[in-house]
């Protein structure tokens, strides 16, 4: 046995940095089994592997994006009243240039506040508008872009 | 384009706070250490610039929000760059250590980039609240007051101190709005950040191969956590990243004569940073204060005054924010302060340890706690750390139990974050205790430094 070894305080600096390395092969491992040429794509959206549900909204959000004038106000629609909350919370974070009025809120519908907006984005939409009055601006992934028309 | 613009404005914020690293406690550190004490204070300078333009009415904009802290540093630079300050310790370690120390860190490094990067480990946070607000700060080129005293803004815990959407806010007023792809990549910072200052530190205590050795350590167990947590673009980072700074210069302090600049300077940020801050700012001075105490060090209570007050005063600022604004002041409570769900405890307990696996199947608990139990230490030395690792365990579960339905989601979805601040003062307790000498052998406490008597 080597001097070095002797040493308990050598030995127990090796112990952190053996148990550091150990540390290294738990984020590593899932790395090498994996091919990597999937593991170096771009992400689309900043929860492309963390969360696929938020990924999509994300998506049919950013598709709106180039779509929203600055200045205009918006509110979204969904089915499900937790996706629905989801797309408000972060359309107010991606249109930040933009008033969002809230179609519902924590799960308590807001019809007054929503009716008030210029432009409604719907999540993945029925065939027909929402509701009477809304124009088609576009059909994006995952969703439709409607305008309010301007009230006489 | 608007990536690199992000990126670069948040690697010049330690030149907004580059007086700090002139201080006399900080000047001996070393390069690299010294920057990152700029960048915690220029984050803190930059938070109050914030705040102050905010109040002032006057719209940010980089000229605008650098031009406070960036003459505060020059002045403070220039006094304090000719006070003496004590000359840098020569290196002494191995270098096959050293480079084993660099290896490890590198990799560990590398694979938390990889993961955040390829969006791996984005906090959901980020999209709900933590980059919404600084989108709007940015846009509103101040803090948006009116969106924080929205009803509908209640979700994005408006009443959150300010730092990370303030430094957020001005990465995209670089930019020309938010990047929002590159913002959680950008966590990768405050890691790396507080790497050479860690091992600064330690190796004061510690010497060259033992900081170098619980350095390596201490990122690879943090980085697999981050990455596991899902905190990438949130809070989590920075927070860890002042904690631990502030932990490891309290267990590094010789005597009462040490300055409480730089462990008072990373607890206001961290106050500054989240609500969990000013808990953990108020846990590592009580157990700064029972130390001194404990050891019959000089004037404990005045010592403890000044490492708390610099976060008093952020928080204070915060609050005085909000309530010249009109907005709520303070924070908000998650129900009646004794309204505990006492019935929840054991779930709570249960929950917790199960969230505990920190992306290493609980090694990264297991082994520094294995070696902090092996060295049998004189735990008085250690408080700073140890009242903050069990003092946010005590803290959390009081949280948890305020919930009125079954925890177990909300714990499941917090534990793993919220509790990297107390795993770091952990693995450094156990640092400090297995190879900074200290160890208790037989009742008696026993200085590594001072050789044993003779038989």
């Amino acid at each position: 046995m080597s001097s070095l070894a002797r040493d308990p305080r050598t030995l127990r600096v090796r112990i952190w940095l053996a148990a550091a390395l150990l540390l290294c092969l738990f984020p590593l491992a899932p790395r090498l089994a994996r091919p990597l040429d999937g593991q170096l794509r771009r992400p689309l959206t900043p929860v492309d592997l963390t969360d696929t549900e938020r990924a999509r909204q994300w998506l049919f959000l950013d598709s709106c994006r180039p779509l929203l004038p600055p200045g205009s106000s918006f509110t979204v629609l969904a089915d499900d009243p937790r996706t629905e909350m989801a797309l408000f919370m972060m359309g107010i974070g991606l249109f930040p240039s933009s008033q969002p009025l809230a179609h519902s809120y924590y799960f308590v519908p807001t019809p007054d506040e929503a009716a008030r907006a210029r432009y409604v984005l719907r999540y993945q939409p029925a065939p027909s508008a929402p509701e009477p009055g809304l124009r088609l601006v576009a059909r994006v992934p995952g969703g439709a872009l409607y305008e309010r028309a301007a009230r006489p | 384009m608007s990536s690199v613009a992000f990126l670069a404005a948040l690697a010049a914020i330690p030149a907004l706070g580059a007086g700090a690293a002139f201080h006399p406690s900080v000047r001996p550190l070393g390069v690299l250490a010294r920057a990152g004490v700029a960048l915690a204070a220029g984050t803190v300078a930059l938070t109050l610039a914030g705040l102050v333009l905010t109040l002032a009415g006057v719209a940010w904009s980089i000229p605008a929000l650098a031009a406070l802290p960036l003459g505060a540093s020059l002045v403070l630079g220039l006094r304090w760059s000719r006070e003496p300050a004590p000359r840098p310790a020569l290196r002494e370690g191995s270098r096959r250590v050293a480079a084993a120390s660099v290896g490890v860190t590198a990799l560990s490094l590398g694979l938390l980039a990889w993961t955040l990067v390829t969006a791996g480990a984005t906090s959901v946070d980020f999209l709900l609240f933590w980059g919404v607000k600084a989108a709007r700060f940015a846009q509103a080129r101040g803090i948006d007051v009116g969106l924080l005293g929205w009803p509908h803004f209640g979700h994005a815990v408006p009443d959150y101190p300010p730092a990370v959407p303030i430094v957020q806010a001005w990465g995209a007023l670089a930019a020309g709005h938010l990047p929002w792809r590159t913002v959680p990549a950008a966590s990768l910072l405050w890691v790396a950040a507080a790497i050479p200052l860690l091992r600064a530190l330690l190796r004061r205590r510690l010497g060259d191969d033992g900081a170098a050795g619980v350095t390596a350590f201490w990122a690879a167990a943090l980085s697999a956590s981050l990455a596991f947590s899902l905190s990438g673009g949130n809070a989590e980072a920075p927070l860890l990243f002042f904690e631990t700074i502030a932990v490891a210069a309290l267990l590094v302090e010789d005597g009462d004569g040490d300055s409480r600049f730089l462990p008072g300077l990373m607890l206001a940020a961290a106050a500054l940073t989240k609500v969990e801050g000013s808990v953990g700012a108020l846990l590592v001075t009580a157990g700064a204060l029972a130390r001194d105490v404990g050891e019959g060090r000089r004037r404990p209570l005045f010592r403890a005054v000044r490492l708390l007050a610099p976060a008093a005063l952020g928080v204070a600022s915060w609050f005085f924010f909000q309530w010249r604004e009109g907005l709520f002041v303070g924070y908000r409570s998650h129900g009646a302060l004794f309204g505990l769900r006492t019935d929840f405890l054991s779930t709570i307990l249960a929950t917790e340890l199960d969230q505990l696996a920190a992306g290493t199947r609980w090694l990264a608990w297991a082994i520094p706690i294995g070696l902090l139990l092996a060295a049998r230490p004189a735990v008085g030395r250690l408080l700073p750390a140890v009242f903050l690792t069990i003092g946010l365990f005590g803290f959390l579960v009081f949280d948890y139990m305020h919930d009125q339905t079954d925890p177990r989601e909300r714990i499941s979805w917090t534990t793993p974050r919220v509790t990297q601040p107390a795993l770091s003062a952990c693995i450094l307790a156990a640092g400090v205790a297995s190879l900074g000498g200290g160890e208790r052998r037989r009742g008696r406490v026993r200085d590594a430094a001072v050789p044993p008597a003779p038989p």
